[in-house]
């Protein structure tokens, strides 16, 4: 089993990410659409989460006496972006399936009108 | 990192990315909200063996949320007045975007440093949303607000339309 690394996790990330484009654009359905924003964002907080985890700011190295520099992780903004990333995208959905239910009122109701014409 | 967490990584991101496409090309909603869940768990395996298990929660807890919306019981289809050829592209560009992704990931130098958050980091993670970035937590918190009232209102309207 190789090892993971960033590279690896980018992988996966850009896969979640292009997935979650290919339902958007492919579903005709507003409600099969909008499930792709959930996936777009987990991608994106994918690779958030990796970089926090294989990376770090170059401020955080801790130069000891010896020629060994000790590399420690910052802050876990990642992490931070990653759980925003899906609340926001929680938030989208529900946005989504408003403006998508209003839109099929709206229709509903233009083709009663024309029926009843 | 450990090969557990390598294979619970692999596995985690093979049931995700599965999953994913299923969301794409099922064709029911209960089975693409049960599609899109088992997404959510497959990249909350992932964050949980990248050291984010707090992420990994909210992760899991949202994609619930979203499969629950998508499957919701007076679910009303109404379709984009697109034509197959502007999907076809569509599908096209999402696989372009997926290759030059891919590149730059592969094509990139990066360092590799020993992490030293723990396994789940909450209270790191709740430093940063309450105090450091509270202004971007405060963002997502009206964006949620101004969602919940409008899908409110809306089924407040679909209701009294019924009636």
């Amino acid at each position: 089993m190789p090892s993971v690394s960033l590279v690896s996790v980018f992988f996966v990330a850009a896969a979640l990410l292009a997935a979650g484009a290919f339902a958007a654009t492919w579903r005709r359905d507003a409600m099969a659409a909008v499930a792709g924003i959930p996936l777009m964002l987990g991608g994106a907080g994918v690779a958030l989460v990796g970089v926090t985890r294989f990376a770090a700011r170059a401020s955080a190295a801790v130069h000891t006496p010896s020629p060994i520099v000790v590399s420690v992780s910052g802050p876990p903004f990642g992490q931070e972006a990653a759980v925003l990333a899906a609340v926001a995208a929680l938030a989208l959905v529900a946005l989504g399936a408003g403006i998508a239910g209003r839109a099929a009122r709206v229709a509903a109701a233009a083709a009663r009108q024309e029926a009843s014409r | 990192m450990d090969s557990l967490h390598s294979v619970g990584f692999y596995a985690s991101a093979a049931v995700a990315v599965v999953a994913a496409l299923l969301v794409a090309v099922l064709p029911g909603r209960g089975t693409r909200a049960l599609a899109l869940f088992v997404a959510g768990v497959g990249i909350g395996g992932i964050d949980l063996a990248l050291s984010a298990g707090f992420a990994a929660g909210v992760v899991v807890l949202t994609f619930a949320g979203c499969a629950a919306l998508i499957a919701r019981h007076d679910y009303r289809s109404f379709d984009f007045t697109t034509t197959f050829g502007w999907r076809q592209l569509g599908a096209v560009a999402a696989g372009a975007l997926l290759l030059g992704l891919a590149y730059a990931a592969y094509r990139g130098s990066f360092s590799h440093v020993t992490f030293n958050g723990g396994a789940l980091g909450t209270a790191a993670v709740g430093r940063l949303l309450f105090a450091h970035d509270a202004v971007a937590t405060d963002a997502v918190a009206v964006l949620c607000l101004i969602a919940l009232a409008a899908l409110t209102v809306t089924w407040r309207l679909r209701e009294r339309g019924e009636r």
